[in-house]
């Protein structure tokens, strides 16, 4: 028994992490700009089937398609931040969230005229052979998928505590307007925060994609990758992940001890009553707004 | 304020209206038909979460009606389609409904796909003398409903008898488990094969469902073996069981895994590589690559008019389902109405298209269809005949 | 009534001097709507009394949204619980129509007013989510309690009748819409002119300034919810009746983002708006229908345009141009974004 509970949470923990990265995407965009970008899910499907063209139409190596998915992803990023963000950065929130939903039915629609609906499968360089160590029975696709999640995060922890770009970056998402007289140029800024959103969202796909094989309808993992985000505190990026970990986890586990239907609202459940008792999220700062 | 007195003149002449309006009457003429053509209308879904079956389903039927045009139609009467997308939801398939009939005035609804959808639309068709044929959906609908509805489908439910008896009889095996998307889908074969077991004194040992768009089954299989369940019946698509395999082997767990039809598709082999391999499925017609005379205009239609589309059971299923239809068009000759056809079709007996199935009319059960049926074994990346086709039991769950 | 200070402003002038013309287009839209059934065949019939539907969310949801600032994704809950208590009193309890509808939109104010409570202190992205999670909980709920609804199987809803007098056709259906429509709307004009719209309003702007002016912030952001779940609820009766059948997998996440697109793009804290926005949603994808396997497309490209060209709706559009062209009313005054 205790064997199937902890094979359940390592593989919780590895979807998990995937939610985690795809929030992580939602955070950064919305610390840096205020906007909730709902397109985020789809660029992690974009880019599977970017990587699923390069990989299987071109037939490029592995590690070549990886750099250049992420690549192409951060490019997708900026293009969608010019067209559809910039334009109406002075108008209110919710119209560039609808700007975003657009964008995001648009991006759906147009993967499914091109590689129709149907199911395809992306190869992998982890095997998922099971590996038994102790009471832990998992993968090392599971561990590859943590691993890279991890290393992702320490990358972007680095970059935002050490590197010029990443202080600009956090400048702004504290006070564009100070941040502009200290001569970051915001709007630069927002580009590169949509890039490496994007880029997130591109890893994501590329980890994902082989475990849950791609259709243009995979975009929908975002809205459950957006309440890990919440349930861990929005503005926070630690908060980001562990509320992808532990909702990943907590999935799995009322999943094995109820049914499919309960399982899939566990997660809100739970959302639910952490914001009654924290409204900020696990994590999260309370926002304080002058009067 | 004079907003309020406007609003409330509106509002008692509106009431005037209603009382003094009288519903419209409904007429029955014979539409759709003319000297050049045949209009068929589908409500299908073109996006959403089964736009694959939508889309492939078009293709197959489309490949078939223009093949027939080009070479002169039935009767001289070029056959067109017209398809409206309704993304699974009953108001928009209503609406679409009502555009068929009342607007593009289709002679009758084929193919139209999805159980609410279907369900939403068949009074309206009803009460339209609109007849509605070989519509995609499981649900055992035509046994019970008007003369306006005929059917063309082995459901899941009569496979999973079958699967019932090969299990219990052959195998003997008693420890069986199901699993199975929790929605009409998988409820319809999941429900049979309940009555099924009942019939031998037995009961699922265990019972696992999962949504639709789910990922992960790791807790499913972890389920599945604590029950040691011997056999687990798939009511599922190809999607599932290669993940479902792969994670009941990661524990350590090996039954076995037999299912309806859709699972007995190239791309689950694709999917799930050795994880697949001795899986059982049932087939109710030849695969997509079998030689053959309908298989090969199969393919020659498809090459020609749907190139794009890869070869499966979706397309396979659209496509057939409008061979059948020719075949009833051509037999209610060059005086086509809805009753003619509908007459038409019931004669239909030991009609093979030719890949060896027969189709036939089925009495009170209203369903013209082929009730074979053979088991296939996935061996060395291959689908494998296991038997003969058998004759598949009517066993509905209503 | 000389105060023309402060984010108000806009809105004040706006229904002094731009109030005709908001009025006119009411009246025009609606005398045209009133005709129509006489010179259309039924698909437009449906598919107007299908807009009549969206029009009385889209009311309901900006009373919340748009006039009291409270996010929701929660709406689809709200309708999918009007449409299955009206059917399930029509079918198990064979209640007369009326008293089904009307029993099932104060159930379903209950439910919003039981829904805003924990949801008092929560605000913008977590009070989104927390009624996301409220959407996708009521959905699997009407999974669940399949003995009474039916579940997947889906659920046939008996035809409505008054006193023997049956709405069989959808003539008739469009008409009652019709009239239930124009009293709602006239309801809420009468309630945002008020003293709750301008509390909700208040709250809107600044929760804080507005409690340190009187405002009860409990009571009217509760309250804000009931009459909003109100709406919703007896739009999702009527619709149950209207269609005839229900089917727990339209009541999805997707469609509470549907109903907000509607207030977004029809403008927020907007009759007009609310209107139009309704008729963007429902007009267009059959408009486009023709287009087959490119309509998602088309239709995604389309709403990306009017946003991008019209940041504040399209009856923000509508106020912007009459200002402009016609001099009739004020620039629309609505705060931008300031750099923070």
């Amino acid at each position: 028994m205790i064997e199937i509970l902890a094979s359940q949470v390592v593989s919780g923990l590895a979807t998990g992490c995937v939610y985690a990265l795809v929030a992580l995407g939602f955070v950064l965009i919305y610390k840096a700009t205020d906007v909730v970008n709902f397109a985020q899910g789809e660029f992690v499907m974009a880019s599977g089937f970017i990587s699923y063209t390069l990989l299987i139409r071109y037939g490029l190596p592995y590690w070549l398609v990886f750099c250049l998915t992420i690549l192409l992803s951060g490019v997708m990023g900026v293009v969608l931040e010019r067209v559809v963000v910039r334009p109406i950065m002075s108008a209110p929130i919710f119209s560039i969230v609808i700007a975003t939903i657009g964008a995001s039915t648009v991006m759906r629609s147009a993967a499914g005229i091109i590689y129709g609906y149907d199911v395809l499968p992306l190869p992998t360089i982890f095997s998922k052979e099971p590996i038994q160590l102790g009471i832990l029975n998992f993968t090392p696709m599971d561990v590859g998928v943590i691993g890279c999640s991890i290393v992702i995060m320490l990358a972007l922890y680095l970059f935002f505590k050490w590197t010029k770009t990443g202080m600009a970056m956090r400048a702004t998402a504290q006070s564009q307007t100070a941040a502009q007289l200290m001569g970051v140029s915001v709007k630069q800024i927002f580009s590169l925060t949509w890039a490496i959103s994007a880029g997130i969202g591109g890893i994501a796909g590329v980890l994902i994609a082989p475990i849950i094989y791609l259709d243009p309808n995979l975009g929908t993992i975002g809205v459950k990758a957006f309440a890990g985000a919440i349930l861990g505190g929005f503005g926070s990026i630690p908060g980001a992940i562990i509320g992808g970990m532990l909702l990943g986890v907590l999935e799995n586990l009322s999943g094995y001890f109820f049914n499919a239907g309960i399982k899939q609202v566990s997660t809100y459940i739970l959302l639910i009553l952490v914001l009654i008792i924290r409204p900020s999220g696990l994590f999260g700062a309370v926002a304080m707004k002058k009067v | 304020m004079k907003w309020v007195r406007h609003g409330w003149a509106v509002l008692a002449a509106v009431i005037v209206l209603i009382l003094v309006s009288s519903p419209r009457a409904v007429r029955a003429a014979e539409i759709g038909v003319t000297d050049k053509e045949i209009v068929v209308g589908a409500g299908v879904d073109l996006t959403g979460a089964v736009a694959n079956w939508g889309v492939n389903i078009k293709a197959g039927m489309e490949a078939v009606f223009n093949r027939v045009n080009d070479a002169g139609g039935v009767y001289g009467r070029q056959i067109r389609l017209i398809t409206y997308d309704h993304v699974y939801q009953p108001p928009k398939a209503v609406a679409n409904a009502k555009r068929l009939v009342e607007r593009d005035k289709v002679f009758i609804m084929m193919g139209h796909l999805g159980t609410p959808t279907t369900k939403a639309i068949m009074g309206y068709l009803e009460e339209h003398k609109v007849p509605n044929v070989f519509p995609a959906t499981l649900a055992s609908l035509w046994a019970t409903s008007g003369k306006w509805h005929v059917g063309d489908v082995a459901t899941y439910a009569d496979q999973t008898w079958l699967i019932i008896d090969y299990l219990v009889k052959e195998r003997k095996l008693t420890r069986i488990a199901s699993f199975y998307q929790d929605d009409e889908y998988g409820l319809d074969g999941h429900l049979a094969g309940k009555a099924r077991l009942q019939h031998y004194g037995l009961e699922y040992i265990a019972q696992v469902d999962y949504k639709r768009a789910d990922i992960d089954f790791s807790s499913q299989a972890a389920k599945l073996k604590e029950s040691g369940a011997e056999a687990v019946i798939l009511q599922a698509v190809y999607r599932e069981p290669p993940r479902l395999a792969e994670q009941c082997h990661a524990m350590g767990y090996n039954p076995l895994f037999i299912g309806p039809s859709p699972i007995v598709l190239d791309k689950t082999i694709e999917l799930g590589g050795k994880h697949v391999e001795d899986v059982i499925g049932v087939e109710v017609w030849p695969p997509p690559t079998d030689p053959g005379p309908f298989l090969d205009q199969y393919r020659a239609d498809m090459q020609k008019y749907a190139p794009h589309l890869p070869l499966d059971m979706t397309n396979l299923y659209g496509y057939q389902k409008a061979a059948l239809f020719v075949e009833a068009l051509q037999r209610a000759g060059r005086d086509l109405t809805r009753e003619s056809l509908l007459q038409a079709i019931t004669t239909i007996k030991d009609w093979d298209p030719g890949w060896g199935l027969k189709y036939s009319y089925g009495g009170d059960d209203r369903r013209v269809m082929s009730r074979a049926a053979r088991l296939v074994m996935v061996k060395e990346g291959k689908w494998v005949r296991m038997s003969d086709w058998m004759e598949l039991e009517e066993g509905g769950r209503r | 009534m000389n105060w023309r200070g402060g984010p108000l402003r806009g809105q004040r002038d706006w229904l002094k001097t731009g109030a005709s013309l908001q009025a006119l287009l009411l009246v025009v839209t609606g005398v045209a709507l009133l005709v129509l059934p006489n010179v259309a065949d039924n698909y437009v019939i449906y598919i107007g009394a299908r807009l009549f539907v969206y029009i009385l969310v889209a009311l309901g949801l900006n009373l919340l949204t748009g006039y009291a600032g409270q996010v929701s994704l929660g709406h689809a809950a709200f309708f999918a619980i009007g449409a299955y208590t009206a059917a399930v009193l029509a079918e198990s309890l064979h209640w007369p129509f009326v008293i089904c509808v009307i029993v099932s939109a104060f159930f379903t104010a209950i439910v919003g007013y039981l829904l805003g409570l924990p949801c008092l202190r929560l605000s913008g992205l977590y009070l989104a989510m927390a009624t996301l999670g409220f959407t996708l909980i009521v959905q699997e709920m009407l999974l669940q309690l399949s003995v009474i609804t039916h579940g997947s199987e889906g659920m046939l809803v008996p035809t409505a009748s008054i006193l023997g007098f049956t709405f069989d056709s959808d003539y008739r259906k469009y008409y009652l819409l019709f009239g239930v429509t124009i009293v709602m709307l006239i309801l809420t004009r009468n309630l945002v002119r008020g003293r709750t719209g301008r509390a909700f309003l208040a709250i809107r702007e600044n929760e804080r300034a507005a409690e340190a002016m009187g405002v009860n912030l409990a009571q009217y952001k509760t309250i804000a919810f009931a009459i909003s779940a109100l709406y919703t609820g007896l739009a999702g009766a009527l619709s149950a009746f209207l269609v005839g059948f229900l089917d727990p997998q339209e009541f999805s996440f997707f469609l509470s983002i549907q109903f907000i697109t509607i207030i977004i793009l029809g403008g927020l804290a907007s009759l007009l708006g609310s209107v139009l926005g309704a008729g963007f949603l429902i007009i267009l994808p059959e408009l486009l229908a023709g287009l087959d396997v490119w309509q998602a497309l088309v239709y995604g490209v389309i709403m990306v345009l009017t946003i991008l060209f019209m940041p504040f709706g399209l009856s923000g559009a509508i106020r912007r141009y009459a200002y402009r062209w016609l001099g009739i009313g004020v620039e629309p005054i609505i705060p931008r974004r300031l750099g923070h």
